[in-house]
């Protein structure tokens, strides 16, 4: 089942550029090719060109970013975890982001300033790693997990607090709708404004690639093998915050991504956990872009929010996966 | 190279584990760490390669004291084989005698075709490249303890730490690991071994370091150390010895009453 690496990322990253330019050409209205080269050349701008570059080209650039992201830091996270049923959200960084999100929206900020949305999901975010470190600093991994649940229960909590004390149905009716999850609507100042967050994010969680390879010896031979298991886990922990914080913060909550692209592919890379980190990430923009393409044709009209659509496709598609993973032999 | 340790202790909880253990293994000796459960052998090997905190006392390999050393760095000195066989993912048994070369990667590093020779040198010494792409699950209690030490012997140190590398091993097998132990000893790299099987241990070693307590008691050749009365004093057995084929045998025979 293992397939040779190069091939392997050869033939995800041409995939992933097929689904993008799939994502630029698909929906209401007819753009074409034409209209994109004026985007990319910054010819005249026509309605056409308008198109491409205020809805499609960053949405098509937020699904190939926030899948990966989710793809990197899932994969990093089951491998730092040691357990395949670790998701980015573990921690408590999506739930923080998303409590960051929820009060920009309550308290109207997100109204008068629009990048207060996401620049509290992130601030919020940071806050996370602030606490697991203080709570569950040098510990152990257990603490970390535990600090984590906590977290994400405390802010689920405020989040429903403030849902309960909402001002107006309205208001309510945004937090629900942001909190499932979406791509539309969103600009290429979100591009911007996640992009830095996450790229520093990616590079924390690929530099600890060798890591998590010794790590599946245990802690103890790792550590005599010269990994700063100390370092690694701040690495872990603050790439994921950032890089999720920064995804959250721009699409709300998208599920499941994180979950199933490590598991989905750590058969084709010999169940090695390092090499797993740049596959499940180019495998993670593959799913995401699909979803945001299926959301696109399915209900062009009223549009599924892509949250819903990857917590639909991916929840029974991880029950099988755990069946014949389980049942099926190995 | 030589391993010195000085006044080494530990303490896990507010119990203390080791107490001020000094010892030393010079390159080309084979020498094993004995003594009943609890004594702190576990331990002071961990706290030998960073695994478990030490609180005073100074390591050094070669002359250069570890402190002075990155992780990276005191890795490539000092390869360690823990007790456990348990491994994480389903590895292959080649991609986990490759994670010895550790020690030698960049942060976003690959493996060079230097490695590769190494890898297979080391599965070859102790005869397992015959198992290469083999999940590691799937392989016998003795080949895992093989590929592990393959894992070891992979990283290169000049001083190599075992923990009961032949625990839970059939007599074929057990003999085999203590003679690989032994040829690397003679390659001369310095070893030290933690054994259960005193006879091994007085056939096979240049000499022990017997622990007791967290106290390292008596340290010598084999049979200055495994006498009768050690064997009663520490170990609570009285044993059988003799001469077979110009070496010693000796096995633990029956328990001593308690008092």
């Amino acid at each position: 089942m293992q397939i040779p690496y190069g091939f392997l990322t050869g033939g995800l990253f041409i995939a992933v550029l097929v689904a993008a330019f799939a994502s630029l050409m698909i929906g209401p209205a007819a753009v074409g090719l034409g209209a994109l080269w004026g985007v990319m050349t910054g010819g005249d701008v026509e309605t056409a060109a308008l198109i491409m570059r205020e809805i499609r080209l960053p949405r098509t650039l937020l699904a190939l970013m926030i899948g990966a992201t989710l793809g990197l830091s899932g994969a990093a996270m089951q491998g730092f975890l040691r357990n395949p049923l670790a998701e980015p959200g573990v921690i408590g960084v999506s739930g923080a982001a998303a409590l960051g999100a929820v009060l920009a929206i309550y308290t109207g900020l997100a109204a008068t300033f629009a990048l207060a949305l996401p620049f509290l999901a992130i601030a919020g975010a940071l806050g996370a790693v602030l606490i697991l470190h203080l709570l569950a600093g040098s510990r152990s991994t257990l603490t970390l997990i535990l600090a984590g649940v906590a977290i994400s229960s405390l802010t689920g909590a405020l989040i429903a607090l403030a849902l309960n004390l909402s001002p107006n149905p309205f208001a309510a009716y945004e937090i629900v709708f942001w909190m499932l999850g979406s791509l539309s609507d969103r600009s290429l100042t979100h591009v911007q404004l996640a992009a830095p967050f996450m790229v520093l994010g990616w590079a924390l969680l690929a530099a600890s690639a060798n890591g998590l390879d010794a790590l599946s010896l245990g802690e103890e031979t790792a550590a005599s093998l010269g990994v700063d298991l100390k370092r690694m886990r701040a690495f872990i922990v603050t790439g994921t915050a950032l890089s999720v914080g920064a995804a959250v913060a721009v699409s709300g909550v998208i599920g499941f991504v994180g979950l199933v692209t490590p598991h989905l592919l750590r058969p084709v890379v010999g169940h090695k956990p390092g090499r797993l980190l740049l596959v499940s990430a180019l495998g993670g923009a593959l799913l995401l872009l699909l979803a945001d393409i299926l959301v696109r044709l399915i209900t062009p009209g009223t549009e599924l929010k892509l949250g819903v659509v990857t917590a639909l496709i991916g929840a029974p598609f991880f029950l099988y996966l755990v069946l014949h993973l389980r049942l099926g032999g190995r | 190279m030589s391993l010195e340790v000085q006044s080494l202790s530990v303490t896990l909880s507010g119990r203390p584990i080791v107490r001020e253990a000094s010892l030393s293994v010079a390159g080309g000796e084979c020498v094993g760490l004995v003594g009943p459960n609890g004594a702190g052998k576990t331990s002071l090997l961990r706290a030998i390669v960073g695994a478990a905190p030490k609180v005073g006392g100074a390591i050094s390999v070669g002359g250069v004291s570890l402190v002075d050393l990155k992780p990276k760095e005191r890795a490539r000195r000092i390869a360690y084989l823990p007790q456990d066989h348990h491994l994480e993912w389903a590895l292959g048994a080649r991609d986990v005698v490759a994670l010895g070369r550790t020690p030698y990667l960049g942060a976003f590093g690959a493996r060079t075709a230097q490695c590769d020779s190494v890898i297979d040198a080391s599965m070859k010494s102790v005869h397992v490249d015959a198992l290469d792409g083999q999940p590691f699950s799937t392989l016998s209690g003795g080949e895992k303890a093989r590929v592990l030490l393959a894992r070891a012997l992979a990283v290169c140190a000049p001083v190599l730490l075992a923990d009961e590398p032949v625990a839970a091993l059939d007599p074929y097998h057990q003999l085999q690991v203590m003679e690989i132990l032994k040829s690397r000893a003679q390659a001369g790299d310095a070893v030290l071994v933690v054994l259960h099987d005193l006879n091994l241990a007085a056939r096979f070693l240049d000499r022990v370091i017997l622990m007791s307590d967290g106290r390292i008691i008596d340290d010598g050749p084999p049979h200055d150390v495994l006498t009768k009365d050690a064997m009663e004093n520490v170990y609570k057995v009285t044993p059988l010895s003799g001469d077979a084929d110009g070496e010693t045998w000796l096995i633990p025979w029956r328990r001593l009453k308690s008092d």
